[in-house]
């Protein structure tokens, strides 16, 4: 056998899978791409929220540690435990109580029923002690530490939807880069990457004009309506092209080698099944097939007893419909 | 080979679903989630009918079921479930639509650097 050179195109599944032609194909863009957008404070800015942040939290992340220490019926809970969520399922989960009102508004009383049963459910204790719902203020999250854009993408959406109308807006923060591993030193608790913080804390007042002064309310203008029913939002049309790659060349010959192929399959299955003569003619002609397969089969059947009469049922069905 | 040309596109279908969504958007949130259910569908079916290749992003925002857009806090809820203890590449996030409690499940801790085909080779 001598062998051909690689390039010479053998025609052999191998090399046709080789030759690979770009192409871009279109795609529907998302009207609404504004959405993940942030407000992204300066660097000098965030550092100094996060010293704030650092500052603050210390006292909470003590009595987390003692906590996790297994001495946690000594340790007194700190006031502003109440004020504080740590993790994204405790954030989210408040957001989306806080944006209970919203959600009445829109799809009236029945949802938001449902919706608020199946919170109080899965609520941590302690929020359910609360004596009235605290208002989050403001939302921090380590965007830069959190690799899966699935998780940090809602967050826009969702400080929206927990805005309420009378009061100032949920802010949105996004942390520096480092400051997930820094708020792990001072939680002690994993994936310290989400943080919000409620209003009305005195001792973060400081750190919360800050934040009012420099950074800018979230905007997602396709949500906009919640508040302002004038606000209209139209995109014209968007299609973009994605980049993708198709096989190239000697296509028919591929699909006829592989329509071969099949068949040749298809006749060797149907050869093995096809045990005696009779079966064999009954394949030639497909009007009475079917019923002398039957009789054929139901001979079989007879001639080796109760084990193959199991088997003959479902063959026997499609031809009697 | 130089830049490529953007090859030409038969807009209408794309035009059609791009302004259901957004008219589903409209109905959401101007009290009219039923009708912002149809439209929805109308871009689902749209989609279908044309074949047409809609951003996942989008998709993403649809119902599977009730077709009801999808939007945090409103209409859906999220939460990270962690079936297994100390395991991390088990995390999984939950979208959970609020008017039909089907769940889409996101498994974010299998591999946290995954970025979707879309997102890394988008012409625009």
């Amino acid at each position: 056998m001598s062998r051909k050179p690689p390039n010479a195109g053998s025609g052999s599944i191998k090399d046709i899978e080789k030759k690979r032609k770009e192409v871009l194909k279109p795609i529907l863009e998302n009207p609404f791409t504004k959405g993940f957008e942030w407000p992204e404070p300066n660097p000098q800015t965030q550092e100094k929220i996060m010293d704030f942040l650092t500052h603050l939290l210390a006292r909470y992340g003590q009595y987390c540690a003692m906590v996790k220490g297994g001495s946690s019926s000594n340790v007194p809970v700190p006031s502003e435990a109440l004020k504080i969520t740590v993790g994204f399922n405790s954030t989210v989960k408040r957001l989306e109580a806080q944006a209970a009102p919203n959600r009445e508004k829109l799809l009236g009383k029945k949802v938001s029923r449902k919706a608020k049963s199946g919170n109080s459910s899965n609520e941590a204790p302690a929020l359910s002690g609360l004596s009235e719902p605290e208002y989050v203020g403001f939302v921090f999250v380590a965007k830069a530490d959190i690799t899966t854009a699935l998780l940090t993408d809602c967050f826009p959406q969702l400080a929206l939807a927990a805005s309420q109308p009378g009061r100032s807006r949920v802010k949105l923060v996004a942390l520096p880069r480092g400051a997930a591993s820094r708020l792990l030193k001072v939680l002690h608790t994993e994936n310290a990457t989400i943080v919000s913080l409620c209003e009305g804390w005195a001792d973060a007042e400081p750190l919360y004009t800050l934040l009012r002064d420099e950074i800018p309310d979230v905007q997602v203008p396709w949500l906009e309506q919640l508040f302002d029913l004038d606000a209209s939002d139209y995109h014209s049309l968007n299609v973009a092209f994605l980049r993708t790659t198709v096989p190239v060349g000697k296509l028919n010959k591929q699909k006829q080698k592989g329509g071969q192929s099949t068949e040749k399959k298809v006749g060797n299955v149907n050869e093995g099944k096809k045990k005696t003569a009779a079966q064999t003619k009954v394949g030639l002609d497909p009007k009475g097939g079917k019923g002398q397969k039957r009789k054929a089969e139901m001979e079989s059947s007879a001639d080796s007893g109760m084990s193959t009469s199991k088997k003959a049922k479902p063959d026997g069905k499609p031809s009697a419909t | 080979m130089g830049p490529k040309k953007l090859p030409k596109v038969q807009k209408d279908h794309y035009a059609r679903a791009s302004f259901l969504f957004q008219a589903a958007n409209f109905h959401l949130m101007h009290g009219n989630p039923e009708l912002s259910r149809m439209m929805a569908r109308g871009v689902d079916l749209v989609s279908k009918r044309a074949v047409l290749r809609l951003l996942p992003h989008l998709k993403r925002s649809i119902c599977k079921k009730c077709k009801n857009v999808l939007v945090a806090g409103l209409t859906m809820t999220q939460s990270i479930e962690n079936l297994l203890k100390n395991a991390p590449h088990a995390d999984i996030l939950v979208r959970t639509c609020m008017e039909c409690n089907t769940a889409k499940r996101f498994p974010i801790g299998k591999d946290p650097e995954y970025q979707l085909h879309c997102d890394k080779n988008l012409v625009s």
